[in-house]
């Protein structure tokens, strides 16, 4: 189990993610852009997990990742590219996650990036 | 004198799709596009052909299908579809995220109506949901 912060404008996925990850046994607190995350950081913190968007109203997933400093970055895009993977997983997001994605894949993602911290 | 067949019922719709998230998600597009349709959910080909052959689900009816799942994966259940007679009536659009040519050739090859891209976001989803309910209430299916 591992706590979770998702950050995603996109309401209702991030309400169906959420539940899939509360299922599976995460803690998970949800926030719709990056001013919503520090509210919710500055509350609950410390998460293990960030899954963040990486297009909010108010910021980038990088922003996003280096103002929160949660130590697994998950990145939630809409681009299939591979450089644009690339260039995630080398500013330190541990997995690229393509919506439309499965529960499977999150939660698979997930697991592998808490069992790299071990 | 010729007869014109216009007792349209309900158009039934059957997601089959073994992804819970990719489930919930369809679902509550489903309720966001208000649709007329009735609309079951199977996990799978095995799934959705019982529910086919059993007539839980009339022939008539569009199936929005996915193509990778365990036990009989999309392209399987389209087959066993189009050699199954009783079931020649069923209408297939791929529901799909793969971008792989090849499973689009496959499931054209197959009679497939159509091959939709599933979208990332709901609002995208209802969208395409409308259009598939606009494009189908037009059509005659008998």
């Amino acid at each position: 189990m591992a706590r979770v912060l998702l950050v995603d404008d996109d309401q209702d996925l991030a309400e169906l993610l959420a539940t899939q990850l509360s299922r599976a046994g995460h803690d998970v607190s949800t926030a719709d852009s990056l001013s919503g995350a520090l509210t919710v950081a500055g509350k609950e913190a410390p998460f293990e997990v960030l899954i963040t968007d990486l297009h909010l109203p108010d910021a980038d997933g990088d922003s996003v990742a280096a103002a929160l400093g949660v130590p697994i970055k998950l990145a939630l895009t809409g681009s299939s590219s591979a450089a644009d993977a690339q260039r995630l997983m080398a500013a330190g997001f541990a997995a690229v996650l393509v919506k439309p994605l499965t529960g499977k894949q999150l939660l698979e993602a997930l697991a592998r990036s808490l069992e790299t911290v071990k | 004198m010729s007869k014109t067949a216009s007792k349209k019922g309900p158009l039934n719709i059957l997601l089959v799709d073994d992804d819970e998230l990719q489930q919930a998600s369809f679902k509550r597009a489903y309720e966001r596009a208000a649709l007329a349709y009735p609309l079951t959910i199977a996990g799978d080909g095995v799934e959705a052909l019982e529910l086919l052959r059993s007539e839980v689900i009339p022939a008539r009816c569009v199936v929005l299908l996915d193509i990778h799942m365990p036990r009989m994966g999309g392209l399987e259940f389209l087959r066993a579809v189009r050699s199954d007679a009783t079931l020649r009536p069923v209408v297939v659009v791929m529901f799909s995220t793969s971008q792989d040519i090849q499973d689009q050739r496959d499931a054209l090859a197959l009679n497939a109506a159509g091959f939709l891209l599933k979208s990332p976001d709901t609002s995208k989803l209802v969208e395409q949901l409308k259009v598939i309910d606009q494009y189908w209430s037009m059509m005659e299916i008998p």
